[in-house]
């Protein structure tokens, strides 16, 4: 695979009332083009991540939006894939590069949400459901389910699952643009408000507007991270449809296609930006990845495995839980930061997770700093 | 709900009332979207009829738990608006 991550940018994450959706494809389109050092002519097609724009803000045909600040008006194209639409325009950038269709595109995902109230926004992220056979669902509820059962079969407990969002915060830290910058206890987690039992107001990602872009090309770079394998999987859609409730298949899938194109073992990982929208989400999501064994994630976190000195890194941003969670851009995001962080040093393999609903669509990405 | 899907989906009652199952995974749903707000608290579960597995919302104010057997109704599943039609479904409740 010969595709480098040219440049990327992301604004920050927050509740930030004085940028509209566009202003936030604006930045994202401006800071991208001046980390890649290119001359905006140069982006030959643009792939927009966005799930919710119609619903948010009444704004759809995205793809138009943004192709009008280029004065080019490159061809450009909008993918939704609930809160995987992110790494889904990855995916779709990266197949029209690996077909020879162009050289240097950009991808910018984008979300625009504190403007709905916080049940408004509950009922338009429920669309990721299927709402024929799930009616009266919600994310949290469907995620909620996921733990009980996670926590059945396997003992994951209550500090477990806190010690997830204590960690993230604790990361969150050291990232400017992340949504929060507090410290939490355990206690605190475990003693906030219920949302959908046992998942707590503290266990869940918020509501955030942001966005987040990369340029990617397949011109030869020596200096500048690559992207070394992809996987994409999916499952059923209806929760109660598959198989097993308390392993993600499509994490597996995609996990398994991903490093054998990259030709790394998961072992030689050093980092990850992983999917937290609720703490169970991270706990299956370093399970379900191969980084620990199945049913030991909530011991891994709470015995500091998953942290700076531990065996793997995951989610130094933050995560979604802590860094915030605007849905389409979350998956641009995780694949900026991780370059940055290649890029100046600090990893030099890592990996990416952004999933869609509840399990249903996985994408992992590899990446690192030369290749393999 | 739209007078369209309401009625796509009152096609379906019939397969489904009466049927009896086992409670499989349970939550208590405290935070809605605005149509089921004044509901909440709420169980959802998913139930294991033997050969097939569904979710579905248990009665009003009733909280059911791994194990419980269940049987499937028919029950308000919404708040309607004055022009609205009042929204029906599938519910299940404890044996």
């Amino acid at each position: 695979m010969n595709i480098s991550i040219l440049g990327s940018y992301t604004t920050q994450f927050g509740e930030l009332w004085d940028q509209s959706l566009s202003d936030l494809c604006h930045e994202a389109v401006d800071g991208v083009l001046s980390d890649a050092r290119i001359e905006a002519k140069q982006v030959e097609a643009v792939f927009v991540a966005n799930k919710a724009a119609g619903n948010f803000e009444n704004q759809h045909h995205l793809n138009a939006l943004v192709s009008q600040f280029f004065s080019h008006f490159p061809p450009s194209m909008r993918i939704e894939g609930a809160c995987a639409s992110g790494a889904l325009a990855l995916l779709a950038a990266e197949y029209a590069l690996l077909a020879g269709q162009y050289e240097t595109v950009m991808v910018i995902g984008v979300e625009k949400m504190t403007d709905a109230t916080s049940e408004e926004t509950t009922h338009i992220l429920s669309g990721a459901a299927n709402n024929q056979n799930e009616w009266g669902s919600t994310f949290p509820a469907l995620y909620g389910l996921v733990t009980q059962l996670h926590m059945k079969q396997f003992g994951t407990t209550r500090s477990q699952l806190s010690s997830v969002a204590v960690k993230n915060h604790h990361h969150a830290l050291n990232n400017p643009k992340a949504q929060f910058h507090k410290e939490f206890t355990v206690e605190q987690i475990s003693n906030s408000q219920l949302v959908a039992d046992p998942l707590r107001i503290l266990d869940c990602s918020p509501i955030s507007d942001g966005a987040a872009a990369v340029i990617l090309t397949t011109r030869a770079m020596t200096k500048k991270p690559c992207i070394l394998g992809f996987g994409h999987g999916q499952d059923s859609l209806d929760l109660a449809h598959r198989e097993v409730i308390t392993t993600f298949a499509a994490t597996q899938k995609a996990a398994s296609q991903a490093l054998e194109k990259a030709k790394v073992a998961i072992k030689q990982i050093q980092v990850a930006e992983v999917h937290d929208c609720f703490t169970i989400a991270e706990i299956m999501a370093i399970e379900d990845l191969g980084f620990f064994p199945k049913g030991s994630g909530g011991h891994a976190t709470e015995t500091g495995k998953t942290t700076i000195g531990g065996k793997v890194v995951i989610n130094p941003s933050g995560g979604l839980k802590a860094c915030g969670h605007p849905v389409g851009a979350t998956g641009v995001k995780q694949l900026a930061y991780l370059s940055k962080t290649i890029e100046n040093g600090e990893y030099s393999l890592g990996l990416t997770h952004n999933v869609g609903g509840s399990g249903a669509t996985s994408v992992v990405h590899i990446l690192g700093n030369k290749k393999l | 709900m739209k007078p369209a899907q309401y009625w796509r989906a009152n096609k379906e009652w019939s397969k489904w009332i009466g049927r009896k199952g086992r409670v499989i995974a349970a939550t208590l749903v405290h935070v809605s979207s605005p149509e089921l707000a004044s509901i909440t608290p709420y169980s959802y579960v998913i139930v294991d009829f033997g050969k097939e597995k569904h979710e579905f919302m248990g009665v009003d104010h009733e909280v059911l738990a791994i194990d419980d057997e269940v049987e499937c109704v028919l029950r308000k599943c919404g708040t309607p608006t004055a022009q609205s039609l009042i929204p029906y479904g599938i519910k299940v409740r404890k044996l």
